[in-house]
């Protein structure tokens, strides 16, 4: 064959290459189990985690146009809405459950504390329809959006046209929470053979297995289903948790198990935020009898230095890399700089 | 409000109708079948006034005996039984059928599979964002008394003991026309007899209601076709 004929083949194919949006592939950590998420539904594209990237932190999604997904998920503090027991969303109004820290959300088949939200594609509906949080409905946040020349243009590029119907919108919010994965903590890094634990660490780290982990599983660092704890209903909130949905007594004051992964980052802690410290939690399980949802009878008793050992090794699940992932964060050059020249 | 009183004055059905057409093309290879809804406002006096009325009929299937031979390709149809449109469906000529099932409301497979398009795009106004899964049907209306009693029915549920879904089957024959008659008033009662105006969750409350629609929803023949 002519070489001037291959040489052109090879530029054609490297420059094609270069102006092809890059496709993510969604990458499994190595000590994490198959994710539930059917990426072949709604495979990864980085034009499409663009969009839900700019629609995650963009507070058109909320009625008065003040409250964006970020409001309540820094992606500084493990997408969670620290210092603050219970949320609040437009006009101030407080919402009825703290808002939990988001990672690794492609493992769950349910959403929210009480697990109402059945794939993680509806997901954002339930925050942008509640009178207590965004208060808007999709209808009118799609008019929204179809109005807006910065997001049509991103649609046009995602998806080859300017149409943003609620499929699109909802997948491209979806791809972009799929991209909220923690697995770079110390810990993870010791259970891939690249660290050690400290001997604190170490000892904490068996007091974790033999207390926390039946609810805690590793490497989730939950079990995704839903327990009671022993803790007393608010009487002002009146939350009876799972039961909520399923109206099974068996139900009654269960709530989905958080992660416990960058836990020192996602204060305050329980559904109702009622423990402003870690201490606080350690405090309420030192010395305590529950029983699983299978049935499991677990007596935790937890002596002070236990605690301190227990802490350690929390502190192994801080994931730097995670919390201060600029793929994650608010994407100041899409949503300042580009949408101020659109429109 | 006396709501006996009330029920004395209502003249006894409120009817949703949809024409079930189908029709054989003897001559050409694919028999066309039609599905035609024809909604039949049977007759309210003035003391109800129903606003809304739609529903989620499902999962179409056609059976020779115990044999499937054929399945809707559409998952869903939502139709306003206030301005009912038909439903058709193309079944091939060969295929001998003699009974149709399908189901009020949307089956638990779908109501987990995320977002889905067409009438089951929660646009349509037919899905619960605050506890993910679709509404089978909307009843709404006021009760026209001196207290002007607004009424809203939102049935729906897909999980477990409060799974909402109904599945009906009927006898057919492809060279007749049908209506299926969907019959509120029985739901109607039951709910307004124990003044229970608005119910708008998944609950075993929306089940029984579901299934009193169910026992009163009928398949008619309309006209026999093969003389046409």
């Amino acid at each position: 064959m002519n070489k001037g004929v291959v040489f052109f083949i090879l530029l054609s194919v490297f420059s094609v290459a270069f102006i092809a949006p890059l496709e993510s592939e969604f990458i499994k950590p190595a000590n994490f189990p198959k994710p539930k998420y059917n990426f072949q539904k709604n495979p990864f594209d980085s034009n499409k985690i663009n969009i839900g990237r700019a629609l995650f932190y963009d507070p058109i999604l909320s009625k008065d146009t003040t409250i964006s997904c970020a409001s309540c998920h820094s992606n500084y503090t493990a997408f969670a809405h620290v210092d603050h027991a219970l949320s609040h969303g437009i006009a101030d109004r407080i919402g009825f459950r703290n808002a939990p820290g988001l990672m690794n959300l492609a493992w769950h088949e349910n959403f929210m504390w009480d697990g109402a939200i059945n794939n993680l594609e509806m997901q954002a509906l339930a925050p942008l329809t509640n009178h207590l949080e965004m208060d808007e409905n999709l209808n009118h946040v799609l008019e929204k959006i179809n109005r807006s020349i910065f997001y049509k243009n991103l649609f046009k590029q995602a998806y080859g046209d300017e149409v943003i119907s609620s499929d699109r919108f909802l997948k491209s919010i979806t791809q972009f929470l799929l991209q909220i994965v923690s697995a770079s903590a110390k810990y993870d890094s010791v259970k891939n053979g690249n660290a050690t634990f400290t001997s604190q660490e170490n000892k904490g780290y068996h007091i974790f297995k033999k207390n926390c982990a039946t609810c805690h599983a590793e490497p989730l660092f939950t079990n995704l289903k839903f327990e009671q704890n022993n803790l007393p209903v608010d009487p002002n909130l009146k939350d009876m948790g799972r039961m909520r949905i399923t109206q099974n007594a068996q139900d009654s004051i269960r709530f989905k198990v958080p992660t416990l992964r960058n836990i020192a980052f996602t204060f305050p802690y329980m559904h109702d935020g009622r423990f402003s410290k870690l201490q606080d939690v350690l405090h309420h399980y030192e010395n305590i009898e529950l029983v699983t949802s299978n049935h499991t009878r677990i007596k935790i008793k937890l002596n002070k230095a236990e605690k301190v050992d227990l802490t350690a090794f929390l502190l192994t699940l801080t994931d730097q890399k995670f919390l201060f992932n600029p793929a994650l964060a608010f994407p100041k050059e899409l949503l300042l700089l580009n949408r101020r020249k659109n429109e | 409000m006396n709501v006996r009183v009330c029920f004395k004055k209502i003249i006894l059905l409120f009817l949703c109708c949809i024409t079930l057409y189908s029709k054989a093309a003897a001559q050409s290879q694919k028999a066309t079948f039609f599905l035609q809804t024809d909604f039949d406002q049977l007759y309210l006096n003035d003391s109800i006034k129903i606003s809304k009325c739609v529903i989620y009929l499902t999962n179409f299937k056609f059976y020779n005996h115990a044999e499937l031979v054929f399945k809707d390709t559409n998952q869903a149809h939502l139709i306003d039984l206030l301005d009912p449109s038909p439903i058709q469906f193309n079944i091939p000529a060969n295929q001998v059928y003699n009974r149709v099932e399908f189901n009020i409301g949307v089956d638990s497979s779908t109501s987990v599979a995320g977002i889905l398009t067409g009438d089951l795009d929660p646009r349509k106004g037919m899905y619960w964002a605050w506890q993910s899964g679709y509404i089978n049907f909307k009843l709404e209306g006021i009760l026209n008394t001196k207290a002007q009693q607004p009424f809203q029915y939102h049935i729906g549920g897909y999980a477990g003991k409060l799974n909402a879904i109904q599945t009906i089957s009927f006898e057919v024959n492809p060279n007749n026309k049908y209506t299926l008659s969907f019959n509120f008033l029985p739901m109607l009662q039951y709910c307004l007899a124990q003044k229970q105006f608005e119910l708008m969750s998944p609950q075993l409350k929306a089940v029984q209601l579901a299934k009193l629609l169910s026992e009163n929803t009928t398949c008619i023949k309309v006209q026999n076709l093969s003389n046409e």
